[in-house]
C-alpha cells in the first residue's frame, strides 16, 4: 500500500525540475523580449534602388564583366550600383554590409555617399571565398548614427 | 478491463503523432503557397500528398474503430484495432520521412559509415546509464529510430520552411539572428519530445521513470544527431571529416542526447507523480530546458559569437571543443545532475523495495542480499569472480537471478505507484527467482 514515502522520494527531483524550469522560462522570456526589443522597423524604399552583383576571384583577383544573378563556390560576390540610379541619393551618407542566411555580418562598409559604392564595389567577404549558401546584401541611408531608410536588400544564392 | 491495454496513453500518443501532422501539413502548405524555394516548394508538395493520405486513412480507421468499439469484444483486441489503424493513419508520412532520410544517408555514405561506430559507442554509454535494470536494446533502436526518422524528417520540413521565410521576411540584424535559433531549437526540440512522450507512453512497462526517460530521450537525441550530421557530410572527403570531428566526437553527446534526454528526465518523471499539475510542470520544464540551452547555442553558434582561430590546427583541437565546452557544457552539466538525482531516488526506491521483501517469510530475496542488489559494483564483483573460477553457468545464472530479483522490486515499486501491472506478475518473478535459487544450489 502506497506509504507517503514514494510522495517524499519524488520531493527533490520534482523540485528540481520545477526550478530549471523556471530558469529556462527566464532565458526565453529574455529572448523573446530581446527579439521584440530588435525587431527592424527601418523602413523600406519602394521601389528599392536596383544592385548590381559581380563575381570577384580572389585568386586572380579578377572582377567579371558582366552582372549575374547566382554564383558559384569560389567565386565572391560584390555589390554596386549603376552610375546615376543615386539620384538625389549620390552625396547621401549610406552603409552597405553583406550578411549570411543567419544574419551574421561577413562585410560592411560606411559609405561618405552612394557613389563610393560604385567607386569601390563591396565585397561578400574581405578576407577569403565563402561557402555555398544564401547571402543577403543590404544598403542603407543613414542619418547620425541611426539607420533612416533600407535602399535595397538582396538575396544572393551561392551555389555548390 | 486489464490495466495493462490503457487506451487514453494510446490515444494521447495518437494524438500527438497528429500535432506533428498538423504542423508539417501547415509549415508545407507555406511553403508551397509561398514560392520562395524550389526544393522547399516540392518537398512541402509530397508532404502534403502524404498528410492527404493520412487523412483518408484516418476516415476509415476512425470507421473502423466505432465499429469495433460497436461490436465489443476483449480490451486486447479493442487495444490492437487501435494500434493498427493509428500505424495506417502514420504510414504515409513514416514511409516519406525513412525514404528523405536514407536518401540523405546515402548521400553522405562515407559520414554515414564513420558515423556508426560513435553513434554505437553513444547508444552503449546512455543505455548503461540505467545500471540497475538496462532498457532492451529494442527499446534503444526504436527511439534511436525516432530521431532518425520520424523527428530528422519534421524538424527537417517545419524548420526548414521557417528558415526560408525568415531570410526572406526580416532584415539581417539581431532580430533574424534569434529568430532563426528560435527556428531551429523548437521544432527540433518538440519533434524529439513527441517521441520520447510517444515511447514512454507506449512502453510505460519497459521505461523506468526519469531514468529510463534520460535513457530514452538521450536514444532519440543520438538519432537526431545522425541525421543532421549526414545533413552536414555532403562535401568532400576534408569536411565530411570535420563534420565528423566536430558532431560525431566531439559534440556527440553534449548536443542533441543531452538536450532531449533532459526532456526525458521531465516525461519520466511525469510517469512516476501523481497530479496533472505536478506532471505538467515536470513535462513542461524538460521541454523548456531543452529549448533554452538549445536556443543559447544556437543564438551563439548563429551570430558567430564564439572564438575562433586562424590557426586550423588550434581550432580544431582546442577553440573548437572549448566553444562547445563553454556553451554546452552548462547543459550537458545538467543532464549529469538529473542522471545522479534519478539514480539516487531508484537506489532508495529498490532498497526500500528489497528490505520490505527481505523482511516477508514468504519473500524471495533473503537480508543478506538485499546490499549487493542495491549496488551495481557488487553485483558485478559476484559475477566477476563466476567468471574467474571459469564458470561460466554460474555467471549466467547469476546474472539472470539478479536480473530477476531486481525485476521483482522494480514491479513492488510500480505497485506501490499505483502502477497497473498484470495479475500474478510478481508471483510469477517470486517463483522464477526460487527456480534460479534452486539451480544455484
Amino acid at each position: 500500500m502506497p506509504d507517503g514515502t514514494e510522495a517524499m522520494n519524488a520531493r527533490l527531483p520534482v523540485r528540481t525540475m520545477t526550478v530549471l524550469g523556471m530558469i529556462a522560462a527566464v532565458v526565453v522570456l529574455a529572448s523573446a523580449v530581446v527579439l521584440v526589443v530588435s525587431w527592424p522597423t527601418t523602413p523600406q524604399r519602394l521601389p528599392a534602388l536596383p544592385i548590381r552583383l559581380y563575381a570577384y576571384d580572389p585568386v586572380t583577383a579578377h572582377l567579371a564583366d558582366l552582372p549575374q544573378d547566382r554564383f558559384r563556390q569560389g567565386q565572391i560576390p560584390v555589390a554596386t550600383i549603376d552610375e546615376g540610379v543615386a539620384g538625389a541619393l549620390a552625396a547621401e551618407p549610406a552603409w552597405a554590409s553583406w550578411y549570411d542566411a543567419f544574419g551574421h555580418r561577413t562585410n560592411s562598409v560606411d559609405l561618405a555617399g552612394l557613389d563610393d559604392l560604385r567607386a569601390r564595389p563591396l565585397p561578400l567577404s574581405a578576407t577569403s571565398a565563402v561557402p555555398a549558401g544564401r547571402y543577403q546584401f543590404v544598403l542603407a541611408s543613414v542619418r547620425g548614427n541611426r539607420t533612416e531608410e533600407v535602399l535595397a536588400w538582396v538575396h544572393v544564392d551561392i551555389e555548390r | 478491463m486489464p490495466a495493462v491495454y490503457r487506451l487514453d496513453r494510446l490515444a494521447v500518443a495518437l494524438t500527438t503523432g497528429e500535432a506533428l501532422l498538423v504542423m508539417i501539413a501547415v509549415a508545407s502548405l507555406v511553403g508551397v503557397i509561398r514560392r520562395d524555394n524550389t526544393e522547399v516548394r516540392v518537398l512541402g508538395m509530397f508532404n502534403l500528398g502524404a498528410v492527404g493520405i493520412s487523412l483518408f486513412a484516418a476516415c476509415i480507421a476512425a470507421v473502423v474503430v466505432a465499429i469495433s468499439s460497436a461490436t465489443g469484444g476483449s480490451p486486447r483486441r479493442r487495444y490492437l484495432t487501435w494500434v493498427v489503424c493509428g500505424g495506417l493513419v502514420f504510414a504515409a508520412p513514416t514511409l516519406l520521412g525513412v525514404f528523405l532520410t536514407l536518401l540523405q544517408v546515402g548521400i553522405a555514405w562515407r559520414g554515414a559509415l564513420l558515423s556508426i561506430p560513435t553513434t554505437l559507442f553513444a547508444l552503449w554509454t546512455f543505455r548503461r546509464m540505467q545500471r540497475n535494470r538496462k532498457p532492451s536494446w529494442r527499446l534503444v533502436v526504436v527511439a534511436f529510430a525516432w530521431g532518425l526518422f520520424i523527428a530528422a524528417y519534421f524538424a527537417q520540413m517545419v524548420e526548414g520552411i521557417l528558415h526560408v521565410v525568415i531570410t526572406a521576411e526580416l532584415l539581417p540584424g539581431t532580430a533574424t539572428i534569434l529568430s532563426h535559433a528560435a527556428a531551429a531549437a523548437v521544432p527540433e526540440e518538440v519533434g524529439k519530445g513527441a517521441g520520447v512522450l510517444v515511447i514512454v507512453l507506449l512502453a510505460w512497462r519497459h521505461v523506468d521513470g526519469m531514468l529510463g526517460g534520460i535513457v530514452v530521450g538521450a536514444c532519440v537525441g543520438i538519432g537526431f544527431q545522425f541525421a543532421e550530421s549526414m545533413s552536414y557530410m555532403t562535401g568532400d572527403l576534408g569536411a565530411v571529416l570535420y563534420q565528423h570531428w566536430y558532431r560525431q566526437v566531439t559534440g556527440l553527446l553534449i548536443s542533441h542526447a543531452t538536450y532531449t534526454g533532459i526532456i526525458g528526465a521531465g516525461i519520466g518523471l511525469a510517469m512516476q507523480v501523481d497530479g496533472w499539475r505536478r506532471q505538467a510542470v515536470c513535462v513542461g520544464s524538460g521541454f523548456a530546458v531543452a529549448i533554452a540551452a538549445h536556443l543559447i547555442w544556437d543564438v551563439f553558434a548563429m551570430g558567430r559569437l564564439y572564438w575562433e582561430s586562424d590557426d586550423s590546427l588550434l581550432q580544431l583541437f582546442v577553440v573548437q571543443p572549448l566553444n562547445l565546452i563553454v556553451l554546452k557544457g552548462p547543459a550537458f552539466a545538467v543532464l549529469v545532475f538529473l542522471v545522479i538525482v534519478a539514480l539516487r531516488r531508484e537506489t532508495r526506491a529498490l532498497y526500500r523495495q528489497l528490505q520490505e521483501e527481505a523482511r516477508d517469510p514468504g519473500g524471495a530475496i533473503s537480508p543478506a542480499e538485499v546490499p549487493v542488489l542495491v549496488s551495481p559494483p557488487l553485483r558485478f564483483r559476484m559475477r566477476l569472480q563466476a567468471l574467474l573460477r571459469r564458470d561460466r553457468p554460474a555467471y549466467t545464472r547469476m546474472k539472470r537471478l539478479h536480473s530477476a530479483q531486481l525485476d521483482l522490486a522494480f514491479a513492488r515499486w510500480g505497485r506501490d505507484r499505483g502502477e497497473p501491472y498484470p495479475p500474478g506478475a510478481q508471483e510469477s518473478l517470486r517463483q522464477r527467482i526460487h527456480e534460479l535459487k534452486a539451480e544455484c544450489l
